[in-house]
C-alpha cells in the first residue's frame, strides 16, 4: 500500500483567509491541501450577477417557503445565491432560550467571499491599543505600526477603492479611486459636516480602475449592482478570482471541495498537530490527511469547533486550549438602529448610474475618539453605513409604512421616490466578554455527518445597549440636518451575528494564561498550529473585519513559513 | 475552475456502506401536530412523519410520545407506534414570535411569570461596564430592544433524540440507533402556531437556566390537551 502524502501544510477553508493563506505560503514554495467542507463552484452555472429576476419564474425571490424550511438563518441568501449558504436542516447550532444567535454560514469553495460586503477599513491604534485607552478588556499583541506594512500589502493585492480621508482613527491606504457619492449621499454628508462629523465614500474590495497586472482575469466594476449573487467578471476581491488562481498557477496547491474536518488528529509522542480527520460530504466516506502545519481558517465559530472536537488526552480541553479560553470571547457588531426618509428634492428626477452603485457613505466613529468626544454612558464607538437612491427591490417599496397602496398608483409612487431614499444604519463595537462564548452542546446535538455541534451563548451589555441608544438619536440628528424627511428612526438592535461580524473565541494575546494565539496566529500549546480567521480577534473594533483579517493571515504566513525553515515548526 | 481533486490516495478509515452507515438527522418541518420531512439514504429517499400524541417531562426534559411512520419512495409506508422523542436542546427563532397563549400557572397568566433568560433582559443584558444612571439619563428614551431577544424571543428549531430504533422494522437500509430530529417550528396552519406557542413555552419553562416547575406542569398540561384535540 502506498504511503500516504504528508503535505507541507493543510488549510481548513478556501475563503479571505484560506484562500490568501494558500498563495502566501504556495508563493513560499509550500506545498498546500486546502480542504473545503462545500462544494466546488462552476463559475457559469453558480455566479448569477448577470441574472435578472425576470428570468425566473419566482423573480427573485425563491419558490414559497425555501428560506423558513431550508434556510432560515441565511438571511442575505436570495433566490439566486442561496446555494452559496448551508442548509440550516443539515447544520444545526443551539442557543440559550431567550438569547438568539443568527448564525449566516457559506460552505462552498471561495466561502463567503462569494458575497460579502467589500468594506475594507483598517483598524488604528484606538483599536489595537483600545484597552489602554479606556481601561476595559486587553490591547491586541500588535500594534498599527507593525500591521501598517500588512495592509497596505492585502490592499494592493486585493484592491480597495476609496478616498484617502486624513482620519488617524481610520488610516488610509493606497487606495483605487473612490465610488462615486450620489447626489443623495452628497447631501448627507454636509448634513453630518453641519454637526462636526465627517461623511467619507466607502472603501471597498473593488476594482474601480483597471485591474493592475497581478489580477489576472478580474475587470473592473461595471456598477451592475448585484455582487450578493457572485460577481461573474471577478471585480470584488473573492478567494474564486484572486487568492486561489494564483496559489493554483504555483502548482503547488491540492484543492478538495466537499471536505468536512471532523476534527484536528495530534501525534500522541510530541503533542502537535498531524493532520485532520475528514468526512465527505457528499458519500459520508472518513478518511485522514496529513501535514507538517495545520491552518485553520474555516470561518471564527467553526474553527473552534474543529479545535473543541478535537479533544485528546494532551489536550482534554479542545486542541490549543490549555487557558481555557478557547470559545470565549465571542463578538459581532450590532446594526438595526438608524434612521431613514426621504430626499423629497431629488424625488422625481431620472436616475443614474450613480443610483444603482453597490457603495455608499460612511460615516465613521466620532464618540470616544479623544477627550472632547469622550461619552459618560458607554465605551468605545460606533460608526453609521449610509446609502441614497434605490437598487433592484428597492426597501423602501417592500414597505407599506412607507410606501402604502397598491397597483398603479403603487408603481408611481416608487418611479417617483426611486432616487429619493436615504438610510443610516449603525456599525458599532461589541465589547469582548468572557461570559460570551461557543461550547460543544453538552446535550450531544450533532450534524447531519454526526460532528458535535456548537452551542452558542451571546448577549449584548449595557454598553452596547447605551451606544445604541445614542445611535437612535444622532442618526435622527444628521438626517434633520441634511434636510431629508424623516420616517423612520431608532429600531431594534440586531440579534447577535445578524451582521456576520462573528469574531473572537480563540483570541491573540501576549499571555499564554489568557489567549490562545501568539501574536502571529501561532496556537501557544501547538506549534504547528495556526488559526487565521475572525477568531483571532482581541476585540471587534467597528470596523468591517475582513480586511484585518487579510492582512493578519499574510503576516501569520510570514511567520510560518522563517519559522519552519528554521525547523521550529 | 477548481474542481474536485482526485481523492484516491486518501485512507480510508470507515466503511460508510449503505448497510451500516448511520443516519445522524433528519429534518422536518411542524405541520399540524406532526412533524413531517424526509431524507435520503444511499440514494433512496424517504418521507416521514412523527405525530406526537403525548407530552410529558423525564429527567427534566420534555419526552414526546407517537407514531413515527416512514414512506418510501415506491409509497409503502411502514410505522411504528410509541415512539419517544426527547427534547435535547434549542435554536432560538429570528424574526415574528408566535402568539403564545395564556398558561395560567396557580391562577396567574403565565406572561407574568418571567423565566430565567427573560429576566436577564428585562434586567437590562448581562453584567459588565457600570453605567451611571444619572437624573438626565433617565429622562431619555429606554434603552433599545434587540431583535428576537428577551421578551421577543422564542424557538425556531427542537431538537429531539429519538429512543434507539430499528432501521429493518422502518424499511430503512440504514443504523438509526441514534437518530436526532430536527424540527423546524415556522408553522402556517393555526393547530402548528398553537404548538409552536406552547413548545416556546415548554422550552423557557424546561431548558433556561433554572428550571420553572410551575410553568413546565402547567405548559406540559396544554400542549398535551393540544395534542389530544382533533
Amino acid at each position: 500500500m502506498a504511503k500516504q502524502k504528508t503535505y507541507d501544510a493543510i488549510i481548513i477553508g478556501s475563503g479571505a483567509s484560506g484562500g490568501m493563506a494558500a498563495k502566501e505560503l504556495t508563493e513560499r514554495g509550500f506545498e498546500v491541501l486546502v480542504l473545503d467542507a462545500g462544494p466546488p463552484v462552476n463559475p457559469e452555472r453558480d455566479l448569477s450577477s448577470h441574472r435578472w429576476p425576470f428570468e425566473s419564474m419566482y423573480r427573485g425571490f425563491g419558490p414559497p417557503g425555501w428560506r423558513e424550511q431550508e434556510q432560515w438563518m441565511q438571511t442575505t441568501a436570495g433566490e439566486f445565491s442561496r446555494h452559496f449558504y448551508v442548509k440550516d436542516t443539515e447544520h444545526p447550532y443551539t442557543t440559550e432560550p431567550g438569547k438568539p444567535f443568527l448564525w449566516v454560514r457559506a460552505r462552498i469553495v471561495g466561502g463567503k467571499t462569494l458575497h460579502w460586503g467589500r468594506m475594507s477599513y483598517r483598524l488604528s491604534d484606538l483599536d489595537f491599543k483600545a484597552a489602554s485607552h479606556d481601561g476595559f478588556g486587553d490591547d491586541w499583541p500588535v500594534s498599527y505600526a507593525e500591521m501598517e506594512p500588512y495592509y497596505t500589502r492585502a490592499e494592493e493585492f486585493i484592491g480597495v477603492s476609496g478616498n484617502r480621508d486624513g482620519l488617524p482613527h481610520l488610516p488610509d491606504g493606497n487606495f483605487l479611486p473612490p465610488m462615486k457619492l450620489n447626489c443623495g449621499e452628497h447631501l448627507l454628508r454636509k448634513g453630518a459636516e453641519k454637526l462636526g462629523r465627517r461623511g467619507i465614500p466607502m472603501r471597498l474590495a473593488m476594482l474601480t480602475a483597471p485591474p493592475k497586472p497581478h489580477m489576472k482575469g478580474r475587470a473592473q466594476c461595471h456598477y451592475c449592482g448585484n455582487c450578493g449573487d457572485g460577481c461573474d467578471v471577478g471585480a470584488m476581491f473573492n478567494s474564486l478570482s484572486s487568492t486561489l488562481p494564483v496559489a493554483q498557477a504555483t502548482g503547488r496547491m491540492t484543492l478538495k471541495p466537499n471536505s468536512i474536518v471532523r476534527h484536528i488528529i495530534v501525534d500522541t509522542n510530541t503533542g502537535k498537530a498531524k493532520g485532520v480527520a475528514v468526512v465527505d460530504r457528499v458519500t459520508h466516506e472518513e478518511r485522514e490527511e496529513f501535514g507538517k502545519v495545520v491552518v485553520l481558517a474555516a470561518s471564527t465559530l467553526e474553527s473552534t469547533r474543529i479545535l473543541l472536537n478535537s479533544k485528546s488526552r494532551q489536550h482534554p480541553r479542545g486542541l490549543g486550549n490549555s487557558s481555557g479560553v478557547l470559545g470565549h470571547y465571542l463578538m459581532d457588531h450590532f446594526g438595526g438602529i438608524g434612521a431613514s426618509g426621504y430626499f423629497n428634492i431629488l424625488a422625481g428626477r431620472d436616475p443614474v448610474n450613480e443610483d444603482g452603485k453597490t457603495s455608499g457613505l460612511l460615516i465613521p466613529r466620532f464618540r470616544n475618539i479623544n477627550k472632547e468626544t469622550k461619552q459618560a454612558r458607554f465605551i468605545r464607538g460606533y460608526g453609521f453605513e449610509c446609502g441614497s437612491g434605490a437598487r433592484m427591490f428597492p426597501a423602501f417599496a417592500k414597505n407599506p409604512a412607507l410606501t402604502a397602496g397598491f397597483g398603479s398608483e403603487f408603481k408611481k409612487k416608487v418611479r417617483h421616490y426611486y432616487t429619493s431614499p436615504v438610510s443610516m444604519t449603525v456599525r458599532a463595537e461589541m465589547l469582548p466578554r468572557f461570559e460570551n462564548y461557543a461550547e460543544i452542546d453538552p446535550d450531544g446535538v450533532v450534524d447531519a455527518w454526526g460532528i458535535p455541534v456548537l452551542k452558542i451563548h451571546i448577549q449584548y451589555s449595557d454598553n452596547e445597549r447605551e451606544m445604541a441608544r445614542d445611535a437612535a438619536e444622532t442618526s435622527e440628528e444628521i438626517l434633520r440636518a441634511a434636510g431629508a424627511e424623516v420616517v423612520t428612526t431608532g429600531g431594534r438592535m440586531t440579534a447577535p451575528g445578524r451582521i456576520i461580524h462573528e469574531l473572537g473565541t480563540a483570541r491573540m494575546g501576549s499571555n499564554p494564561k489568557t489567549s490562545v494565539l501568539n501574536k502571529f496566529n501561532q496556537s501557544w500549546d501547538v506549534k504547528n498550529l495556526f488559526v487565521i480567521d475572525g477568531a483571532a480577534f482581541v476585540t471587534s473594533a467597528n470596523q468591517n473585519p475582513t480586511l484585518t483579517i487579510l492582512a493578519l493571515t499574510m503576516r501569520a504566513c510570514e511567520y510560518l513559513a522563517d519559522e519552519y525553515k528554521r525547523g521550529n515548526l | 475552475m477548481f474542481g474536485r481533486a482526485k481523492q484516491k490516495s486518501s485512507k480510508t478509515t470507515q466503511s460508510a456502506t449503505a448497510n451500516n452507515r448511520r443516519l445522524h438527522s433528519i429534518a422536518g418541518l411542524l405541520k399540524e401536530r406532526a412533524f413531517a420531512g424526509g431524507f435520503d439514504v444511499a440514494g433512496s429517499s424517504y418521507k416521514f412523519n412523527y405525530e406526537p400524541s403525548r407530552a410529558a417531562v423525564a429527567g427534566r426534559r420534555l419526552e414526546l410520545t407517537g407514531r413515527l411512520t416512514v414512506t418510501d419512495a415506491r409509497g409503502q409506508a411502514r410505522l411504528k407506534e410509541g415512539v419517544r422523542a426527547t427534547l435535547l436542546s434549542t435554536q432560538g427563532g429570528i424574526g415574528a414570535a408566535p402568539v403564545r397563549r395564556q398558561v395560567m400557572v396557580g391562577g396567574v397568566a403565565a406572561s407574568a411569570v418571567a423565566t430565567s433568560g427573560r429576566q436577564q433582559q428585562l434586567a437590562g443584558g448581562a453584567a459588565g461596564v457600570e453605567t451611571k444612571k444619572t437624573d438626565e439619563q433617565s429622562k431619555t428614551k429606554p434603552l433599545p430592544e434587540v431583535d428576537s431577544t428577551g421578551s421577543l424571543s422564542f424557538c425556531g428549531v427542537i431538537y429531539f433524540q429519538f429512543e434507539p430504533l430499528d432501521g429493518r422494522t422502518l424499511g430503512v437500509a440504514a443504523d438509526l440507533s441514534r437518530l436526532q430530529l430536527n424540527a423546524r417550528l415556522a408553522p402556517t396552519d393555526d393547530t402548528g402556531r398553537a404548538l409552536h406557542g406552547i413548545y416556546c413555552t415548554v422550552v423557557d419553562a424546561l431548558y433556561g437556566k433554572e428550571v420553572n416547575e410551575p410553568l413546565a406542569t402547567a405548559s406540559i398540561s396544554e400542549l398535551n390537551k393540544l395534542l389530544a384535540e382533533k
